[in-house]
């Protein structure tokens, strides 16, 4: 190979190089596009102007909290979790806070009703489900934390009836403490952050 | 070729004048004198024109013997060259040759068209590839440099509060455990409030002043 075409290879080479720099620039250019806009909607739909998808998905809820208000009233306690539950199957826009405020709502009403039921263990699943799904902190997460002091409270009740497991009782009861404790700190927090920016 | 002076002077009387003819010999009569002296002046006329001298004037038929009787020599090998005319003739050939050739220029010349061709040839897949690649990169720069588009296309700061998608925390408040259960009423609020929102953005959108 003679020094004239060496040199033409190698500024061959040198524009492939650059090509290749240049897609793997762009692709992650576009990469780093794509995640912020994901990163963005993610942090919120909150922002978004409100829609018909968001509308529709409220009516939806306050219609199946009114049906089990029926039911609830009617001593159907069964068909009322049945439609509580009906909220969680809800389509929400992604993201949107309402969404996560409604269902963690709809979780709280959900293990009241399973208590009601003496399903205990039941309940406590739904909230711990919810605790677990929560990426913020808000009244209604404190809300379950409610519910689930509650829970607690009623587990240690049914404890303190056996003499044997006063222990248990016990623990239960520190743990109702603790759940009412985290609620107490959480709207806390929200009511200090909520007056700070009214002020 | 070199010509040699001729050997044989110029016949001032024809050989085959009518009559000095003699009669025809019978095959096994004896040469007349007449007839050697004929044969030898016939003789130096031959070796004249195979020398290179050109023949004096002659008669017709003289001349015709005189060809044919060259024609038969030549036709049994005998014509041989001696070794100036050969060296002669070598040197002519080759000069003819030699002029006849192709000049140095011209070859040069014509190499170098060929040169410039296969030059051009192996230029060409290059120039291919690289006007390619001028157009790739140009593309992939347009890529780059293209406007990216809004990342959040929702979010808009001049949009008020109250028409936005939000945490329902300000409106709700803090929840008291008596009303833990009471999902229903917040539900109710929160629609409420989102409702009035959601109307006053699509009146806004629409143009409708309230």
């Amino acid at each position: 190979m003679t020094g004239l075409q060496l040199r033409r290879t190698r500024r061959s080479g040198a524009w492939l190089l650059c090509v290749v720099f240049a897609l793997v620039g762009a692709c992650t250019r576009e990469q780093a596009a794509q995640t912020d806009s994901n990163h963005s909607s993610g942090s919120a739909a909150q922002g978004a102007v409100i829609g018909d998808d968001l509308m529709l998905a409220l009516a939806q809820a306050k219609n199946y909290h009114h049906k089990a208000n029926v039911y609830i009233a009617d001593g159907n306690t069964a068909e009322a979790i049945a439609s509580v539950r009906q909220i969680l199957a809800l389509r929400f826009p992604a993201n949107a806070p309402e969404a996560d405020d409604v269902r963690h709502d709809a979780r709280a009403l959900l293990a009241k009703l399973l208590a009601s039921q003496g399903k205990l263990e039941d309940a406590m699943a739904v909230i711990a489900e919810g605790l677990a799904s929560a990426t913020r902190e808000s009244f209604f997460v404190a809300n379950m934390y409610t519910v689930k002091g509650e829970l607690h409270q009623a587990r240690a009740e049914l404890l303190s009836k056996d003499a044997a497991r006063k222990t248990d009782a016990d623990a239960e009861r520190r743990a109702a403490i603790m759940a009412f404790d985290r609620s107490i700190e959480i709207n806390t927090r929200l009511q200090q952050q909520l007056e700070s920016q009214h002020r | 070729m070199t010509q040699r002076p001729p050997t044989s002077a110029p016949s001032t009387a024809p050989l085959d004048g009518d009559g000095e003819h003699d009669a025809v010999p019978a095959p096994d009569d004896a040469a007349s004198s007449s007839e050697r002296m004929r044969a030898a002046q016939f003789a130096e006329l031959l070796d004249d024109d195979v020398n290179g001298s050109p023949p004096p004037a002659l008669a017709v038929a003289t001349r015709n013997q005189l060809e044919t009787a060259v024609a038969m020599r030549a036709s049994v090998g005998r014509v041989t060259l001696d070794d100036a005319a050969a060296a002669a003739m070598v040197a002519s050939v080759l000069q003819d040759a030699s002029v006849r050739a192709q000049p140095a220029a011209a070859v040069d010349e014509l190499a170098a068209h060929r040169s410039k061709a296969r030059q051009r040839g192996s230029r060409t897949p290059w120039l291919v590839a690289g006007g390619s690649m001028v157009v790739a990169a140009a593309a992939v720069l347009m890529l780059v440099l293209r406007p990216t588009p809004p990342t959040a296309p929702a979010a808009k700061t001049n949009v008020p509060l109250a028409w936005q998608s939000r945490p329902a925390d300000p409106l709700i408040g803090a929840i008291d455990r008596a009303q833990a259960g009471n999902a229903a009423a917040r539900i109710d609020a929160i629609y409420a409030d989102r409702l009035d929102g959601y109307r006053n953005a699509r009146y806004a959108q629409a143009g409708v002043v309230q």
